[in-house]
């Protein structure tokens, strides 16, 4: 009974028919719509991951000069003596008698002397 | 009939909803894409960002790379004390910042106590090294305390900003300070290369052009204009710090050893005119300089005028000996120490009769220099000295130098010819004398002094070179090699500067203590215990590589009423030595050594 009504329902209901075209270009916008909102969410998120890598960039090229600048006062000559009397590295000049002048030489007999200087 | 008009009604309530959506959807596209001004401007004019940050002023290097004035990131430490009232902690805020800057308590709550201010600062310029314990966030900085409670996270300080404001930073103190100078907070040089090069050390701004989203973040996407600041052009100078801090540390125990007010020395290569070092003494630190007197920061070698005294002999007798006015062996009557010429008297320190040219630059007579100079006539003195760039600048690339003072022969009077010759009544300085010393040391020809060797931007590109430059040929290759000859007996034992001898080597030079010049205001002429003592020289002789002049102004030791110790010989010519022989080890310079070959017979 409840089977047969409802077929008779069914027989009776209006078939109203859904346009293919609009749902196609409904499916179409909606799909554009997605993408698009997710392109635009992909670029915002390379944006900040940009960002990011600049800010670091930043701070590293910072964190590079002030060791450039701690680097520079460490080799200013006073520091550098300072390390050498604290590291025992000093060097002293020879003594005289470690130092070899070369200077003129006697002549002897039947030579005779060439001065290239 | 009743399905038909169903249908209808159906499709019309459909269409009505359609184009109900479908008006919405194209109204939403439309705001989306193209907003009405309207709606647009007010809500870009408060998103819009534009930001302009300046590139880091160039740095000051030495001829070897080593850094001697660059900007270090620096910060203001600011406040939103608006802010701080409705959404932070003013207790945290104080006690946190009070223990990190080491500013009291009460002076940052006073400073934030005024809540309809939006913008104070709490310090400035504090250095990007001493922030490492704050981190930026969107309304505030996270600070992490040096003892952190237990279970606690970093404290965030809300309402606290970082301002970038770079500082200038001169990593090696007071080394090079007169050449260096500094550049004010402003990033604008106010003295040495930092103000004369200022045009080429100054960086570029940039801009950036691009909106902020809600938490002040910038969005990368909406950039429309990208331009990054350009960082200003490295100035590579031809000094060497370490020689620099070597004649430095000398002239200083000069200046205490003999009492002397002021002490400056050059150190220069003579085949190229560069300086290998320029030093002045008192010095100050180049990181406060406010805090020194204004005469401490002086350039003295450039700077200051003094009268020359004998060291002008040295370029008196080689050009009369250019001119075959005399010659080595030409004997000069000196008087014995005492001669009378155009009403006025003048006397040398050690008299001596009939002498020959050679004897009266060794022992430093002003009788003989003065005969010299009136036969060479005061056109010639004055066109020899003019050649030798004395009363004209050298155009260094430093401010403030002095041209001197040298008048013309209209001006002098009948015995200036004689004391002009002596170095007297001229008034120079110690670079236009070591530049003098210099082109006798050259074979005669004089090379510009130059301070700066070339111009790079920040990543090596030559910007400007600055090659030798030759001024002029004040003497003739064979006067300027005899007038050596007769400079090497300078230093012998009976000469006036034995202390300046180099072992190894040998020095040629020229000492000089002249009376210091009274002002007019206590009465003119002279001081009588006065003096200006100084010691120009170069080394090896016979292959000069390195000229060097140390000058001391007022040196003196008072022993029993008694001024000693203040002639050139006796306090500039040690210095000269000791910086010498440093200068010689440091630069590799090889001892004048003359290489003998023996031949055998059947050889």
């Amino acid at each position: 009974m409840a089977a047969k009504r409802k077929k008779k329902m069914k027989k009776n209901q209006v078939k109203v028919p859904f346009p293919m075209m609009l749902a196609t270009v409904l499916v179409v916008v909606a799909v554009l719509g997605l993408s698009y909102m997710w392109i635009d969410a992909r670029c915002n998120s390379l944006g900040r991951e940009i960002k990011k890598k600049e800010l670091s960039l930043a701070m590293a090229r910072k964190l590079l000069v002030s060791e450039q600048d701690r680097w520079s006062n460490l080799t200013s000559p006073i520091n550098l003596e300072r390390a050498i009397r604290k590291y025992h590295l000093g060097m002293s000049m020879p003594q005289e008698f470690q130092i070899v002048r070369i200077g003129y030489r006697r002549k002897s007999k039947g030579a005779s002397l060439v001065s290239l200087d | 009939m009743s399905e038909v008009r169903s249908k209808g009604r159906i499709i019309v309530l459909m269409v009505l909803v359609s184009a109900f959506f479908i008006s919405v959807g194209a109204r939403l596209t439309q705001l989306h894409l193209d907003p009405a001004k309207w709606i647009q401007e007010p809500l870009l004019a408060g998103r819009k960002l534009i930001w302009e940050p300046m590139g880091n002023r160039g740095r000051i290097v030495d001829r070897n790379g080593e850094i001697l004035a660059m900007d270090l990131p620096a910060y203001h430490i600011c406040a939103d004390p608006s802010y701080i009232s409705k959404h932070g902690d003013i207790n945290k805020v104080c006690r946190y910042l009070s223990e990190e800057l080491h500013i009291s308590d009460w002076t940052i709550r006073k400073k934030l106590s005024d809540t309809t201010r939006q913008y104070v600062r709490i310090k400035k310029y504090v250095p990007n090294y001493r922030l490492k314990r704050f981190h930026r966030r969107s309304f505030g900085l996270d600070y992490t305390p040096r003892n952190l409670p237990d279970g606690s996270t970093n404290i965030y300080l809300r309402g606290i900003m970082l301002e970038e404001a770079p500082i200038r930073n001169y990593p090696k103190g007071a080394l090079m300070a007169h050449v260096v100078g500094f550049a004010n907070k402003e990033g604008v040089g106010g003295a040495g290369v930092e103000q004369k090069m200022d045009e080429f050390l100054q960086g570029k701004k940039g801009r950036r052009v691009s909106r902020k989203d809600g938490r002040r973040r910038e969005i990368y996407q909406t950039r429309s204009v990208d331009i990054e600041p350009e960082d200003g052009n490295n100035v590579v100078l031809t000094l060497d710090q370490r020689l620099q801090d070597f004649v430095e540390r000398t002239i200083e125990k000069m200046r205490d050893e003999f009492n002397a007010e002021a002490s400056w020395a050059i150190v220069q290569d003579v085949r190229t005119g560069e300086i290998l070092a320029m030093a002045s003494s008192p010095t100050y630190e180049l990181n406060r300089y406010g805090s020194s007197p204004p005469d401490w920061r002086r350039n003295r070698p450039i700077s200051t005028l003094y009268e020359p005294g004998s060291t002008m002999k040295a370029c008196v007798i080689a050009a009369a000996m250019d001119h075959g006015i005399v010659s080595e062996n030409t004997i000069i009557d000196c008087e014995n120490g005492y001669w009378v010429y155009g009403g006025k008297a003048l006397h040398d320190s050690h008299a001596m009769g009939k002498i020959p040219v050679s004897d009266v630059i060794k022992h430093s007579s002003n009788i003989g220099t003065a005969k010299i100079a009136l036969k060479m006539g005061p056109a010639l003195l004055y066109k020899t000295i003019k050649d030798f760039h004395f009363g004209k600048r050298f155009k260094i690339e430093l401010p403030g130098e002095e041209r001197g003072i040298f008048y013309s022969p209209r001006n002098w009077s009948k015995i200036s010819i004689t004391r002009i010759g002596m170095g007297h009544e001229i008034g120079v300085t110690a670079l236009q004398v070591v530049s003098m010393m210099s082109t006798i040391a050259n074979n005669g020809v004089q090379m510009k002094p130059q301070i700066i060797k070339k111009i790079v931007t920040p990543d090596d590109q030559l910007i400007m070179d600055f090659p030798p430059v030759v001024l002029g040929r004040p003497l003739r290759p064979e006067a300027a090699k005899r007038m050596r000859q007769l400079l090497i007996h300078v230093t012998d034992d009976d000469g006036t500067a034995p202390l300046a001898r180099v072992k190894g080597y040998t020095v040629a030079g020229k000492t000089g203590t002249a009376q210091k010049v009274r002002p007019k205001e206590e009465g003119g002429g002279y001081y009588k215990k006065r003096f200006v003592s100084s010691f120009v020289g170069f080394l090896p002789a016979e292959n000069p590589r390195i000229a060097i002049i140390v000058v001391a102004d007022n040196p003196g030791i008072f022993k029993n009423g008694r001024k000693t110790k203040y002639f050139g010989g006796t306090v500039c010519a040690p210095a000269f030595s000791k910086i010498a022989e440093f200068a010689v080890r440091y630069l590799r310079i090889p001892p004048d050594i003359h290489r003998i070959y023996i031949t055998q017979p059947n050889e």
